[in-house]
């Protein structure tokens, strides 16, 4: 093997993030700490949504400091009335839109983007028409984290 | 060749792993073990239905080594259904386009670019929908593996 290196040469530390879910009819964000850049390589949500009739658009963005975005992914199959959306996100997933029901859960994934975030930058759910009643939870990150 | 390095500059070793048979109607699964970082460069295995009439729904999952009730953080399942009495191969790997079920009984996809940690976890997933006789078999994966 001569001078293979067994360690990895892309440094950084892997973390998993168990954020707080946020109230019923609120979108759920999560700020990148200071001190570190971030890459998010997979994550995972899930929507339950009450029985309240209504699209629920999901939208989910990167937004900087200043709000400016930086990313975004929009599906284009809406969550309805009665569901438990699995929303599950990861760097080198190739499809943009799908969803597949095994009653009662909902399907959905879609890419993350392969970039090092600056802190204070914001990653976070944007769903337009979401109720009072629907739930985000089981809110799963896991990324690479280096020093700066 | 002047200066160009003959190693590879990521570093690791590339290691092919053979996943025992889950039993009978069982998702696999496999853990990384203590000592080492993976990426999962590609996996594959076979399915095969009893002749028991019903949907099956596959995909697969990775999740990580925080213990808690939540099963499931990142899961795709493919759009097409496996039906009674059929035999499939599952290929996955990284940067793959998706297709489900194509003319010789593949399903395609990619995997997570990431680097999971000791204890985190990855396998594939009857979504809950086996019946008595349903078998995953013949699980072969390559990884990059780094020592840490």
């Amino acid at each position: 093997m001569g001078n293979v290196c067994f360690v990895p040469l892309q440094g950084g530390e892997i973390l998993e993030i168990l954020p707080l879910a946020p109230a019923g009819g609120i979108n759920h964000s999560y700020t990148f700490l200071a001190g570190y850049e971030y890459e998010i390589r997979m994550a995972s949500y899930l929507l339950t949504t009450n029985a309240v009739g209504g699209n629920r658009a999901p939208v989910f963005e990167l937004i900087d400091a200043a709000a400016n975005l930086l990313w975004r992914i929009c599906f284009s199959i809406n969550t309805t009335a009665n569901e438990l959306a699995r929303f599950s996100l990861y760097v080198g997933c190739r499809r943009s839109n799908f969803s597949l029901i095994v009653a009662p859960n909902h399907y959905y994934n879609d890419a993350l983007p392969a970039m090092r975030i600056l802190p204070g930058c914001i990653f976070q759910s944007a769903f337009t028409g979401l109720n009072i009643g629907d739930l985000f939870s089981e809110i799963r990150f896991v990324c690479y984290r280096w020093r700066t | 060749m002047g200066n160009v390095c003959l190693t590879p500059l990521e570093g690791g070793e590339i290691v092919i792993i053979t996943v025992p048979n889950p039993g009978g109607t069982s998702d696999w699964i496999y853990s990384v073990p203590a000592g080492y970082e993976m990426t999962l460069l590609s996996v594959t295995w076979q399915v095969s239905t009893s002749a028991l009439v019903g949907d099956r729904y596959i995909g697969y999952f990775s999740w990580g080594p925080v213990a808690d009730a939540v099963l499931y953080r990142m899961l795709t399942v493919f759009t097409t259904v496996i039906i009674a009495g059929q035999s499939r191969a599952v290929v996955l790997c990284l940067q793959s386009s998706r297709t489900n079920q194509n003319i010789v009984n593949h399903y395609h996809d990619s995997l997570p670019e990431i680097r999971y940690t000791p204890g985190m976890r990855w396998g594939g997933t009857w979504a809950g929908s086996s019946l008595p006789g349903d078998q995953f078999f013949n699980i072969v994966q390559t990884v990059i593996r780094w020592r840490v």
